[in-house]
């Protein structure tokens, strides 16, 4: 049984976050829209980073996405070395806007930049789910 | 490795850095995260520096003969903050490098000294590209072609930079200025550089989401 400790964030604590935090609950990857726009950015912020006003609301994305690059933790953050090796990687969601998160179900030898990835769930402490990416498994031939 | 042989020659580096590496204990040091390594990061550790930023009248009434002259200047932060596509590898310097180079009146290839910001290796190389040193995509190839040993052909941070003498918290980016300077007064002994004409030091600042650092600032200093 794994010793890691990761606690769960509290929610609005310097932004809003609760749409987020509701969002795991339901397995559902909440992100925040610019209506102006209509793009969407990460990390949540309490306006909109292209137009600098409030006006925003929380969407419900795909889960669909591709590998931009990743990192391997080799050096665990204090706590976490029960969990080494694992993946930092920044993932691009179809939707748009980049998402920093951990990879699981993967076989490091066949990450490519690029690749399809799709929304997974990790779980933090108490059994909170916590979005994470998996590269997607096609059905047959390569690329 | 360079950067390690300058830190030896350097009384102010940190003791616990003032050890010769070899190519082999780089290779063998471990990975903290893909690609980089222990021997990648900077160490933190105590330490201050100043310098005295004054005019050359002052400096005079009070006796002081040696000086060097801040010619140029550039910082940029948050650039392309807000732009969650952009390549996680540009940053400032593309515009504050050869802004203030350009403001000086000097190309790379005239540059005498590079001070580079070191809290990690691979800012070296990304600011070198940056800058104008080399282009985007070559900097591996730079650093393997040129001498940046305080008598090679592009000295760099010749008192060991922070990676070899230490990053003494907030004051970090004082070490390779006061070693610009320490060189264009010639009081650099062991290490001294011949070619002192100028020096550009660079800094770094602020960690951002989805990129390597958010501060970028180029200062050119010369005789």
């Amino acid at each position: 049984m794994s010793t890691v400790k990761r606690a769960v964030p509290a929610a609005n604590s310097y932004t809003q976050t609760q749409p987020f935090w509701d969002g795991t609950k339901e397995r559902r990857l909440m992100v925040q829209r610019c209506n102006q726009t209509g793009k969407l950015q990460w990390p949540p912020r309490p306006v909109s980073i292209y137009t600098g006003k409030r006006d925003l609301s929380w969407v419900d994305v795909s889960g669909e996405a591709t590998l931009y690059s990743w990192t391997v933790t080799r050096s665990a953050w204090p706590g976490h070395e029960d969990r080494l090796p694992y993946i930092c990687a920044y993932v691009r969601l179809k939707e748009g806007t980049r998402l920093l998160c951990n990879l699981l179900d993967y076989k490091l030898e066949e990450l490519r930049i690029g690749m399809p990835v799709q929304l997974t769930w990790d779980s933090l402490d108490e059994g909170v789910p916590y979005p994470a990416f998996k590269p997607v498994i096609s059905g047959g031939g390569g690329a | 490795m360079t950067q390690r042989e300058h830190g030896l020659l350097n009384p102010n580096a940190c003791a616990k850095l003032r050890k010769p590496l070899t190519i082999e204990d780089y290779v063998k040091s471990k990975y903290v995260s893909d690609p980089l390594r222990m021997l990648d990061s900077v160490m933190v550790c105590d330490g201050a520096n100043g310098v005295l930023v004054t005019t050359k009248e002052k400096a005079r009434e009070k006796g002081l003969d040696k000086m060097v002259f801040p010619t140029a200047y550039a910082e940029i932060t948050n650039y392309k903050a807000f732009e969650p596509d952009a390549e996680i590898t540009e940053g400032g310097f593309s515009v504050v490098g050869p802004k203030a180079l350009s403001k000086a009146g000097i190309k790379p290839a005239d540059v005498a000294m590079f001070h580079p910001y070191d809290d990690f290796l691979v800012a070296i190389l990304l600011q070198l590209e940056q800058i104008g040193f080399c282009k985007v995509g070559e900097g591996s190839r730079f650093i393997l072609e040129n001498n940046f040993s305080y008598r090679g052909n592009l000295p760099l941070n010749t008192g060991g930079g922070q990676i070899s003498a230490g990053q003494p918290g907030l004051a970090g980016g004082g070490v390779n200025l006061t070693e610009a300077v320490r060189q264009m007064f010639g009081e650099a002994t062991d290490r001294q550089v011949k070619n002192i004409g100028n020096a550009v030091v660079t800094g770094i600042g602020t960690i951002p989401i989805g990129r390597n650092w958010s501060s970028s600032g180029v200062l050119v200093l010369e005789q």
